[in-house]
């Protein structure tokens, strides 16, 4: 898009008059030999006063005449003083159009000549015969350094940061209420994958977060390590009770009894805002935490399910049932196929029509392992998640004024709950239907619960430091000739060439011996291939350019 | 404004007095030296040094008055005025729609919605001897390019005749000849009828809209077609398609700078430093590769989302100074750049424009980034803040059906803050001030 000339830096004529004389003089210099001084002043004289009369249009024909003549090409000098009417018509953006069009191949001198001649201030061409007021051609001003400067980007993007800050504040959630977050926790192979996944999906809510981690038997320094990392508002790492048991089965309990001492926790503290119990093995999606704003004291939401337990049983569909409509008349075209159907994996409230809560959908135990395990009390089949309810701080508090008639007291619910049969925490509840359904009623899931886990006692490296070195499965791969004498056998253990293409090979020192060739096999590794003659004793890093030197 | 010619007068008597004073003193002191001499000619040289600052204080003067926003804007017009709106044959205006619909959705449509607009309004009277200001129904910029671009070679004609319609058939042309009437001429370069500036600034004004009050989206100072007092409006942009484009407001601004549009015009500037005086094509060649700059030449589907997402929307000039970029800018909160030397922004008595826009001088574009890094934080702010104001999100728009604040009330604002009339435009009857045949002799063609 853009213009021939636009790149060019164009520049203004000084004044008029004076170019105009000093082209007559060149003018004039060209016809010396056909002058004598007396005269060459009168036409000088004359010269001038045309060009004042005439204005910048004299001086540009003059101009074409000098460059002619000097070139000597008699025919374009007349062909150009014939096309001076046409130029005198002061249509400037067609004039130079036209010259350059007119003059033909040899006058790119005239291109340039032209196109750099601009037209004269507006003052001096009223004195030119058109009299039309003039809009001149102004100059496109580039900087010699166009880049940016670092400095100013810098300080651009502080201002954007700083723009987008006010932006949240001011459009943002009013009245954001700070959120506290419950982990149970404890020491074993897969917290170190879990915990840092939560740290830092909770360090990037956009609020104050107040994180309480409550780990069994105790607190350890490994847990503390973890979490040194974490940059919530305020951390309360606590211990409680005895350390987890192996058996997967009774763990679900243990952290029930976790969160409820985090729970008295908050209590204790009198912490204010909302409560999220957030496991260690939910992944949660930011949003969640924008929608938990809306609760005023309690809340429920659909936990999605993931695992690689058996969902269900495959059933078979005929594809070309399901297009009742349209494959009917097409007869021929009946697809068939198997589409393995699942259940979805998704737990928490179900609506009807209206919007009202009117059941949960849930699963009869939990699979982890492909093994089904069921819980060992049937008073706790159905169980939900408790990662799917979201409260108010308050309403663990001591009971007050403001709470709801709705939502049993604390007290009365730790009291009436026994030590064995912790039930989840819908009991507090005394009317199922007031709850806030958060999400549409099922409509977003927005956490997933991860069933990813290790066993309890597995030994792993403390810390996930390794103190001793790995047992080697893949030795590296190192090329038979380096640096050895002559007549020793080459090292036992060579790479075969299937495992040079899956293994990235590490960069081979280039001093070879004169004479030894590559292997035929290893043509794959371009470097090599173009390596036919002794090295000059470079030592190349950069596999694209053999023999170049080192860096750029 | 006549005081400032006055005070151009003023100057000019000061200076022939202060110069004979100081050849006075030249002469008297080559005579011989005297206190008194000496007295003469220093008071001559503080009149002199007067002088000077008058000259340079009316210079500076301009006519862009920073109103307070929110004052003046949400003013009610209803009961300050009265308009009469003269019934002219359907030649002068519906016919033209009625041959070209397009005249309701470009950028020049502010006449129709004019027209649209008072003969519902509660300002309007019918009986004329109450009238403050007349409107004349034409609609010059009518006369539409299969592009869809209006032809202004015909309305210089249907403007007067117009004007002949309704000297005619009413007194009250005659009885001010113009004085008290109000024109809407959105055209590129107002009632100089011309897209080309040589031309429009050649042919200058109509004549016989010598004395009336232009209501134009064209407004430069020191420029031949900008009358004084004359009524700036923003250009027509259709308010229904804006708004239905809007993105949630927490949407975080992530573009430093933002442009469409073109930077070469190669069908009518092939050289190129004709074209937006070469600013665009500065603006191109120094920014095209910084990463802060979004600017191109692509038209895009999501212009007004991406406007939304932007800190600094560029506004500079084209062919005229003007662009609907403003209007735009403004409804989405995108701070506008105005690269345009000596332009009058709409409603500018109004609107505080120097507090919401940044004005770059074109001389200055090619330090664009600089100008805009070293804004400080506060200012931006500042702006934005300014521009959440939803009156003057609501002054930009002609809405429909129209609502209180809008640019309809915005220019009867203005022509209530024009009254009472000076006496001085009543005519004495018979009394002839305009020359008819003043003009260009194609215009002079009956049409």
């Amino acid at each position: 898009m853009k213009a021939n000339g636009g790149v060019h830096r164009l520049t203004r004529a000084r004044s008029k008059i004076q170019y105009g004389c000093n082209l007559e003089q060149i003018a004039d210099g060209t016809l010396r030999s056909l002058t004598i001084p007396v005269s060459r002043l009168t036409v000088q004289s004359m010269l001038c006063f045309i060009s004042l009369i005439l204005g910048f249009q004299f001086t540009r024909e003059a101009t074409i005449f000098a460059g002619n003549l000097q070139h000597g090409t008699v025919s374009n000098t007349l062909s150009s003083f014939n096309f001076s009417a046409n130029i005198r018509s002061g249509i400037r953006s067609n004039f130079a159009m036209q010259i350059s069009q007119t003059l033909g191949n040899g006058s790119d001198v005239f291109g340039t000549l032209v196109r750099s001649i601009l037209p004269p201030d507006p003052v001096v061409s009223e004195l030119s015969e058109s009299k039309k007021p003039v809009v001149w051609q102004h100059e496109i001003l580039v900087r010699p350094w166009p880049h940016p400067d670092p400095l100013e980007v810098m300080q651009a993007y502080g201002l954007i940061s700083r723009i987008q800050l006010e932006q949240r504040q001011i459009h943002g959630i009013e009245d954001w209420k700070p959120i506290i977050a419950i982990t149970p926790t404890f020491v074993r192979a897969f917290q170190a994958l879990h915990l840092t996944a939560l740290m830092h999906t909770l360090s990037l809510v956009p609020g104050p977060v107040t994180w309480i981690v409550i780990e069994a038997g105790g607190v350890t320094n490994e847990t503390a390590s973890l979490l040194t990392q974490a940059h919530v508002h305020r951390l309360l790492h606590l211990g409680f009770g005895n350390s987890m048991t192996p058996g997967l089965e009774e763990q679900p309990l243990l952290e029930t009894r976790l969160r409820i001492e985090g729970l008295r926790c908050v209590q204790e503290h009198k912490l204010e805002g909302i409560i999220v119990f957030a496991d260690e093995s939910n992944v949660h999606s930011l949003e969640f935490f924008n929608m938990v704003q809306e609760v005023n004291w309690f809340g429920v939401v659909s936990v999605g399910m993931l695992g690689h337990a058996s969902f269900g049983e495959p059933m078979e569909y005929d594809i070309g049932a399901l297009h009742e409509g349209k494959n009917e008349e097409q007869g021929s075209h009946q697809l068939s196929g198997t589409i393995l159907r699942f259940e979805p994996q998704v737990q928490g409230p179900v609506c009807d029509s209206m919007g009202k809560l009117v059941g949960w959908h849930t699963f009869d135990g939990f699979h982890l392992e492909d093994r089904v395990f069921k819980m060992p009390d049937k008073s706790h089949e159905g169980r939900l998640e408790w990662a799917g309810f979201v409260l108010n701080a308050r309403a663990v508090w001591e009971a007050g004024s403001d709470e709801p008639v709705w939502l049993d007291s604390w007290l009365n619910w730790t009291r009436s709950s026994g030590d064995k049969n912790l039930p989840d925490i819908r009991s507090i509840l005394r009317d199922e239907k007031r709850v806030k359904l958060l999400g549409g009623c099922g409509h977003q899931v927005l956490l997933w619960w991860a069933r990813m886990e290790a066993h309890a006692n597995i030994s792993y490296p403390s810390n996930w430091a390794l103190d001793s070195p790995l047992e080697i499965v893949i030795p590296a791969r190192s090329t038979p000739w380096t640096d050895m004498p002559k007549g020793q056998p080459p090292l036992p253990h060579l790479p075969t060439p299937s495992l040079l293409e899956a293994v990235t090979p590490a960069p081979t020192p280039s001093r070879r011996k004169g004479g030894n060739r590559v292997r035929g096999r290893d043509s794959k590794l371009k470097h090599l291939r173009h390596r036919q003659d002794p090295l000059k004793g470079k030592v190349t890093d950069d596999r694209r350019n053999p023999g170049s030197s080192r860096g750029s | 404004m006549e005081l400032a010619k006055v005070g151009s007068l003023v100057d000019c008597c000061i200076g022939i007095v202060v110069v004979e004073e100081i050849m006075g003193g030249f002469w008297k002191l080559r005579s011989n030296n005297s206190w008194r001499k000496n007295v003469s000619f220093l008071m001559s040289v503080g009149l002199l040094l007067l002088f000077l600052c008058q000259l340079s204080l009316a210079t500076v003067h301009h006519q862009r008055i920073s109103g307070s926003a929110g004052d003046v804007l949400e003013d009610n017009p209803i009961g300050r005025l009265k308009v009469f709106v003269y019934e002219l044959p359907g030649r002068y205006n519906k016919k033209w729609l009625k041959r070209d619909p397009r005249c309701l959705t470009h950028m020049f449509a502010a006449e129709e919605f004019v027209h649209d607009f008072l003969l519902k309004s509660p300002v309007r009277t019918l009986d004329p001897e109450e009238a403050d200001w007349f409107y004349t129904p034409v609609y010059t910029t009518c006369d539409l390019t299969p592009n869809g671009l209006p032809l202004p070679f015909k309305s210089p004609r249907v403007m007067r005749s117009a004007i002949s319609y309704i000297s005619m058939y009413w007194p009250f042309w005659n009885r001010t000849e113009g004085g008290d009437h109000f024109f809407v001429v959105p055209h590129d370069f107002g009632a100089c009828f011309h897209y080309q500036e040589e031309n429009a600034i050649e042919r200058g004004i109509l004549p016989v809209l010598k004395r009336a009050t232009l209501v134009q989206t064209f407004g430069q100072n020191h420029h031949v077609c900008l009358k004084e007092g004359s009524i700036v409006i923003p250009p027509y942009a259709p308010p229904e398609k804006m708004q239905s484009r809007f993105i949630p407001p927490s949407t975080p601004r992530s573009i430093f700078v933002y442009f469409r549009g073109l930077f070469y015009d190669i069908g009518n500037d092939p050289e190129g430093g004709y074209y937006a005086r070469g600013a665009r094509a500065a603006v191109w060649e120094n920014f095209k590769d910084n990463p802060l700059f979004d600017i191109s030449t692509q038209h895009t589907s999501t212009y007004y989302e991406d406007m939304q997402r932007a800190i600094f929307c560029l506004c500079p000039l084209g062919w005229a100074p003007w662009s609907p970029r403003l209007v735009e800018g403004v409804i989405f909160g995108c701070i506008p750049v105005i690269i345009a030397d000596d332009i009058v922004l709409p409603f500018a008595d109004a609107i505080p424009w120097e507090k919401i826009g940044v004005f770059v001088p074109e001389k200055e574009v090619h330090n664009l980034d600089k100008i805009l890094s070293l804004i400080s934080l506060e200012q931006v702010l500042e702006k934005q803040k300014l521009l959440a104001n939803p009156a003057i999100k609501q002054a930009m728009l002609f809405s429909q059906p129209t609502l209180p604040g809008d640019a309809f009330h915005q220019i009867l604002n203005g022509l209530a803050r024009k009254l009472p009339h000076d006496p001085h435009i009543y005519l004495k009857p018979g009394q002839r001030v305009l020359n008819w045949s003043e003009g260009h002799k194609k215009d002079l063609k009956p049409w």
